[in-house]
């Protein structure tokens, strides 16, 4: 390997107050360049820490960051995860340090926080897992992960389909006229029809886009559907595929080729993604 | 390797990823936090679940040594981890079900009202 050594002297590392971060493993010659990360603030320059190497001669790295540890420590992190603006922040830096371990091949991205009292330490612990990195290093290289979104298209059946507040109930003081309850549940009863038959059209499709593209893809899984959002727009599918780079294409054409043919959902395709739901270690 | 893809990936796609920066929030958070909180509207915390996130988050910090000189390994002796995460987790699973069926049971107290209080609508519609 020309790598040149990752990590520094270790003598930061005990140092008090200063955690180490780790955000992905990979193999050694991926990490020769960083680009612009420079992961969390208030951290040190990101390095790369040599895991114990097994029979097989594949060195793996790990990236990793010395950190405060009074902004990593359990408190400070409770705190801050806690705090949408700074949980955004955090997310978003593991995110690209995850990102840029992978540039150049597979890597296995660390939870957000994998953060040990000190190098030896992580370098230790990281070791010890070194064939599970292996395993999941060769599952998932070359191949990307693909998020697809399905939503309830709520302009499938046109203004019928449009949601309308019921005329309010009458109030006390005023005798409705004859017929008017029977009027005013009808028009509920109409309006549930039609909602549970919009709802079952879009599960039936959701149904087929999900296997469509299962049929493509070497991995699927499918995440917890987001909250309905103020906007009333409501997910029936959060997916996630892991996809053969050489079949990125097919994947584009059958993706747009369901989003042409769907009436009753809308399908929202992100990515490539590094595989982080495909990524799971299993515990070691 | 495939020569093609080096090839691509060193002169002229550097990172074969989205980049980063424009990827959406709740897109980030649901792979970088896994399962470990609930996104509504553009972005709102399960406080509940931030609770098993941050529990979680305790194994990682491993002041582990530092913590077992001081005598607070309680996460190895003691349940009351797991079991606290697990009842968060059983209380919640209760709510949601219950909200479930008061839903089904207004649901369906409007679509049959009629149906189940025959007496009344019939009264109604002979007078």
């Amino acid at each position: 390997m020309t790598a040149p050594a990752g990590a520094p002297a270790a003598s930061t590392a005990t140092e008090k107050g200063v955690l180490t971060c780790v955000f992905a493993v990979c193999e050694a010659a991926q990490l020769a360049e960083l680009g612009p990360c420079t992961g969390y603030d208030g951290g040190s320059a990101p390095y790369r820490l040599a895991l114990a190497g097994g029979p097989d001669g594949r060195v793996l790295h790990a990236l990793a960051q010395d950190v405060p540890a009074s902004a990593f420590c359990e408190q400070a992190l409770r705190d801050r995860l806690a705090d949408p603006a700074d949980l955004a922040a955090v997310a978003r830096t593991h995110h690209a340090m995850v990102t840029a371990a992978a540039a150049a091949g597979p890597a296995v991205p660390l939870p957000l926080g994998t953060l040990f009292t000190d190098r030896t330490r992580a370098t230790q612990q990281l070791s010890a897992q070194a064939a599970q990195f292996r395993s999941v290093l060769d599952r998932l290289r070359d191949r990307t992960e693909w998020a697809v979104k399905v939503y309830v298209n709520r302009t499938a059946h046109g203004p019928a389909g449009e949601l309308t507040v019921p005329s309010a109930p009458p109030r006390k003081s005023t005798i409705p006229p004859p017929g008017a309850g029977r009027a005013y549940l009808d028009r509920i009863r109409a309006r549930r029809q039609d909602q549970e038959s919009r709802q079952e059209a879009a599960l039936a499709e959701t149904t087929r886009v999900d296997e469509a593209i299962k049929s493509l893809a070497d991995g699927a899984v499918r995440r917890r559907p987001h909250a309905a959002r103020a906007d009333g727009r409501v997910q029936v599918l959060n997916g996630a595929y892991l996809v053969d780079t050489r079949r990125t294409g097919a994947f584009h054409e059958l993706v747009a080729a369901l989003q042409a043919s769907a009436d009753a959902v809308e399908i929202e395709v992100s990515g490539p993604w590094v595989p982080y739901s495909f990524a799971a270690v299993d515990a070691g | 390797m495939n020569p093609d893809r080096a090839v691509r990936r060193a002169d002229l796609d550097p990172s074969p990823w989205a980049a980063p920066e424009t990827a959406s929030l709740a897109d980030v958070l649901e792979r970088v936090l896994d399962k470990g909180i609930v996104i509504a509207g553009d972005v709102k915390i399960d406080l509940l679940d931030i609770e098993l996130l941050t529990i979680r988050l305790r194994l990682f910090i491993s002041s582990v040594e530092t913590a077992r000189k001081a005598g607070i390994n309680w996460w190895e002796t003691d349940p009351a981890l797991s079991s606290s995460a697990a009842r968060h987790e059983a209380e919640k699973r209760e709510l949601l079900e219950r909200v479930a069926e008061l839903e089904q049971r207004v649901a369906r107290s409007e679509g049959e009202g009629p149906d189940e209080a025959p007496a009344r609508s019939t009264a109604r519609r002979t007078s």
